[in-house]
């Protein structure tokens, strides 16, 4: 295979649940269907890169650093709730229910896949701990993964003394959060307990 | 026994599995006898059947194995009577995972599977794979257990995925402590409910194992032995004993790379007259207390499901000397659905009930229907 085409399925293989053969179908079918197309999906992607930014309080992703949610004066900086992904942020403010900030790690614990606690934004995390925050909210999958991570949180955070709760379980177990309902969600913020 | 309902298997269909291109079979609710030259075929529909069953291979053969040779996927369709008739469908493909329906819904995940058809599987192949050693044998409490017990498939995996979770952070040169500390109390946890559930089974079950093997093959005193490597039988005060304990091996456990205590590694032994099995007693010892096993685990899973399991037994009668061969098979009889292979006819004859449904395996293909 010539090495602009080998280099192309290289790249869409480093995508999740992409094989070779998926990925050398991605590149006949953008080869085929012309450049205007090809280019934008191009600069789509670039605009990932140049655009997007890690909002440098919460660790969430999106076009202004700090975040809309970070310089929101009205939300009470009193709570962060811990949340794995960016994606998960609009999950929990559907429920209407949670009025203050967040944190975004960027993925669960999961040494086995080479995600190591150097991997997530566990030390931002520490840093954002003043006596100004009165509780710590981790709402994470109720997997494996999730419940070592909410451990580990409350492991860290447990010389600083702040109040470290996790939502109740209302979750099905090992569910994903972004796959439960509104109000299954909000019970669980409800019911939030103390992690030991 | 009192108030069991008999479970059968009524027919099995298989697709692209080992030396079945299309072939069907129909069960009758008591004695089936599979016959057949060796290698046409006869193992192979029982190890369809337990696949079925527990989603494994009673051989521990691959997907890719047990897929014909040119077909790219093998399906297995089973119709069980358990009062209504279910239906089982079970695709596998080299590489991927196993697909299926049951009653016409798709599986999510395989642990679904697991409980609809009940089977015990006596074959030669279990004997020396998974009988013969501590660990094969726990592998065989699991399966059976979680035949029973779908909460406790569920935690057999959740311990599965600590295990490898703490593995590699084991093996990792960065020594993290607070992560090891946060997994350890997961294995700890999981592995004192795994615990439990055993030590329920397990009273009954040795005390069964035991009287099988006194009541039908002669003298000798048989014994079980649960070994587990953590404290505790599951009370929630055992949990920070079990906790210690784990940190206490930590560092032997980096240094072999693994878990070396918990749940995954506990171990079972069997002593005949006070000596393990594997290295103190002769073959034919140990096939006795293999039979006595499976008979007990009969009567485990008809006390635990008030259900009859379906027997599949891989030729006795090469494996064992007549009067056990038919002793085992009279009494797995008396309680549900048998299906036997059997490469010899002389040995059937020497049931005393003749009443048999007969199937012949020849070259891919299952013929049957004669009642005899
Ligand atoms: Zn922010």
């Amino acid at each position: 295979m010539d090495a602009v085409l080998d280099n192309a399925v290289r790249q869409f293989m480093r995508l999740p649940g992409v094989g070779r053969r998926t990925a050398q179908r991605y590149v006949y079918h953008l080869l085929r269907q012309g450049g205007e197309q090809t280019l934008a999906l191009a600069s789509a992607v670039e605009a990932l890169h140049t655009k997007i930014r890690l909002c440098s309080v919460c660790c969430s992703l999106g076009e202004s650093d700090p975040c809309g949610i970070c310089t929101d004066s009205r939300r009470d900086a009193s709570l962060i709730c811990v949340v794995g992904e960016t994606s998960e942020i609009p999950v929990i403010e559907a429920t209407g229910r949670y009025r203050g900030r967040y944190h975004v790690l960027g993925g669960l614990l999961n040494p086995a896949a080479g995600i190591g606690p150097d991997k997530l934004t566990f030390s931002a995390l520490l840093r954002r701990i003043n006596p100004q925050v009165a509780e710590v909210i981790v709402a994470l999958d109720a997997s494996v993964e999730g419940d070592t991570t909410a451990l580990y949180i409350s492991r860290l955070l447990k010389p600083t003394g702040v109040r470290v709760t996790t939502l109740a379980r209302g979750l099905p177990a090992g569910g994903s959060l972004d796959h439960a309902d509104k109000v299954t969600i909000g019970l669980s913020l409800d019911g939030r307990v103390q992690l030991t | 026994m009192h108030g069991i309902q008999a479970v059968h298997l009524t027919s099995v269909q298989l697709r692209g599995f080992r030396s079945y291109r299309s072939a069907s079979a129909v069960f009758a609710p008591a004695l089936n006898i599979v016959s057949g030259e060796n290698g046409q075929g006869k193992t192979n529909l029982l190890e369809a059947i337990r696949l079925i069953s527990v989603g494994r291979s009673f051989r521990g053969a691959t997907d890719g194995e047990m897929v014909s040779w040119g077909q790219p996927s093998g399906t297995i369709t089973g119709a069980i009577d358990d009062g209504p008739v279910r239906q089982i469908v079970l695709t596998i493909a080299p590489g991927e995972r196993k697909q299926g329906t049951i009653d016409g819904a798709a599986l999510n995940g395989l642990a679904e599977l697991v409980g609809v058809l009940r089977t015990v599987a006596v074959s030669s192949d279990e004997i020396e794979q998974q009988f013969g050693s501590q660990t094969g044998r726990r592998r065989m409490i699991d399966v059976m257990i979680s035949q029973v017990d779908r909460g406790y498939l569920t935690e057999l995996r959740r311990c599965r995925t600590i295990v490898a979770q703490l593995n590699a952070v084991y093996r990792d040169p960065a020594n993290d402590d607070a992560l090891c500390d946060v997994l350890e109390r997961q294995l700890a946890e999981t592995s004192l409910r795994i615990n439990r559930r055993r030590e329920a089974f397990f009273h009954d079950f040795c005390r069964a194992v035991e009287r099988h093997f006194s009541r039908l093959f002669g003298t000798g005193n048989l014994v079980l032995e649960s070994r587990p490597t953590l404290p505790g039988k599951g009370e929630l005060s055992d949990l920070d004993h079990a906790v210690d304990v784990l940190r206490e091996s930590r560092r032997s456990a980096r240094r072999a790379g693994f878990a070396v205590r918990g749940a995954h590694r506990d171990r079972f032994r069997v002593l005949l007259d006070g000596r393990d099995i594997e290295s103190h007693a002769s073959k034919g010892q140990v096939k006795i207390a293999y039979l006595a096993w499976k008979l007990a685990e009969g009567d485990f899973i008809e006390r635990e499901t008030m259900r009859s399991p379906v027997w599949l037994i891989d030729d006795p009668f090469s494996e064992l000397d007549a009067r056990r061969a038919v002793a085992l098979l009279v009494s797995a009889e008396q309680r549900g659905q048998v299906i036997l292979t059997n490469a010899r006819t002389d040995g059937v004859e020497m049931l005393k009930n003749g009443h048999a449904h007969h199937l012949r395996v020849h070259d891919g293909i299952v013929e049957g229907g004669r009642d005899v």
